[in-house]
């Protein structure tokens, strides 16, 4: 897991001032009725069906631009897949399961306005799984994610609170298979002009 | 504000999206096969050269899989391993789909992969572990190498050998265990 760490340690505060510049300067031309935030957001990784990695841990941010129910959501994710294990007549063997880095586009509509709503999600990315040892080989490929949330939007604040569950599917290289996770998170988000 | 009716309405449509996708997720898999020889196999320069005949088509998650596997994800190997000399050795794996039944066959071989190299093996030991996660370090890692192991792997039935690298070596592996992990897709 030292490459999520290091991911942690270089890109997050990097993306971090990225997405405030960009959401600072944008939201001086944006209109009226739009809106513009940030988020941080953070969960479990839980591979499905692949015996070659366990639930691990998941965090990232995302820039929020909202118009009426829809938000455009870029976000960076970064998760270190579970070890797994095998067992033998020699004993029990683990081996690293990977990291998975994502940089993503998500589309919401719904849960708009305030107090709770609801919401669908549909998503893209481009998803990087490396391995501590170069094994097996590390894949980068685009991923598609689709899910629901649960977002509560405080009356008369900018912060709203955001419970996503998001399936993603990523194509492996060559082939049709692909690689499944369930993703639920829990996230903060700040919009910029609201509540003021 | 939302009225009820229409959240209910959003949930339903989402729940939907979730079965939708749900259905995408279970049109592929990956599993992991655990495969033990027993042995012993013998590897010296001169008279022994076990061929250890690996047959994946006999398991059931490669049977139940077998017109959809697509490609390997990795391979693994653990044993025990005898070194009969009074020297120091370092211990490699190759696999092969021939069969060869010597020392000078397999180096002249053009077909033959390493899986593992440089495994020190001690001065007369004596059924030394090494587990799968031991011999991770030793694992080929070639980019190139490994694609065309996995593609070997992919026909279901290899040959296994090992070598030392002394110019005189004399090895015995016993309890032999592959871990091989495959993507299938429906």
């Amino acid at each position: 897991m030292k490459t999520a760490k290091r991911l942690t340690t270089s890109m997050i505060p990097l993306l971090a001032i990225c997405v405030l510049a960009f959401s600072a300067t944008t939201a001086t031309t944006a209109k009226a009725d739009s809106k513009f935030g940030v988020g941080v957001f953070g969960g479990i990784n839980i591979p499905l069906i692949q015996d070659d990695a366990s639930s691990g841990n998941l965090f990232g941010v995302r820039g929020i631009y909202s118009l009426s129910s829809i938000q455009i959501q870029p976000y960076a994710a970064f998760s270190a897949v579970g070890d797994y294990s095998v067992t033998s007549i020699l004993g029990s063997s683990t081996f690293d399961g990977g990291d998975l880095t994502v940089f993503g586009l998500d589309a919401t509509i719904g849960g708009g306005g305030t107090g709770f709503g609801v919401y669908l999600l549909a998503g893209i990315g481009s998803y990087k799984l490396a391995y501590d040892n170069g094994l097996p080989l590390d894949d980068t490929q685009i991923g598609y994610s689709a899910g629901l949330g649960f977002r509560l939007n405080m009356t008369n604040s900018p912060l709203a609170v955001d419970v996503r569950l998001k399936g993603a599917m990523v194509r492996l290289e060559g082939g049709t298979g692909s690689r499944k996770y369930f993703l639920p998170t829990v996230g903060l988000s700040y919009n910029f002009g609201k509540g003021k | 504000m939302l009225t009820n009716k229409k959240r209910l309405k959003q949930l339903g449509l989402s729940a939907l999206s979730v079965a939708a996708l749900s259905g995408c997720i279970l049109t592929s898999a990956t599993f992991i096969i655990t495969l033990l020889f027993v042995g012993p196999f013998a590897y010296n320069t001169t008279t022994n050269f076990d061929a250890v005949n690996v047959d994946l088509t006999t398991e059931s998650d490669w049977q139940d899989n077998k017109d959809d596997i697509e490609r390997i994800e990795s391979i693994r190997f653990g044993g025990r391993v005898t070194n009969n000399l009074g020297v120091a050795d370092v211990a490699s794996l190759y696999i092969s789909p021939t069969q060869y039944t010597s020392y000078s066959q397999l180096m002249a071989a053009t077909d033959a992969y390493s899986v593992f190299s440089g495994m020190p093996v001690p001065a007369n030991a004596s059924g030394v572990t090494m587990t799968a996660e031991q011999t991770d370090p030793y694992l080929n890692r070639k980019k190139a190498d490994l694609q065309k192991i996995h593609n070997l792997i992919l026909f279901g039935q290899f040959f296994t050998y090992a070598i030392g690298e002394n110019a005189n070596f004399d090895l015995l592996f016993e309890d032999c265990v592959y871990h091989i992990a495959f993507t299938a897709a429906k």
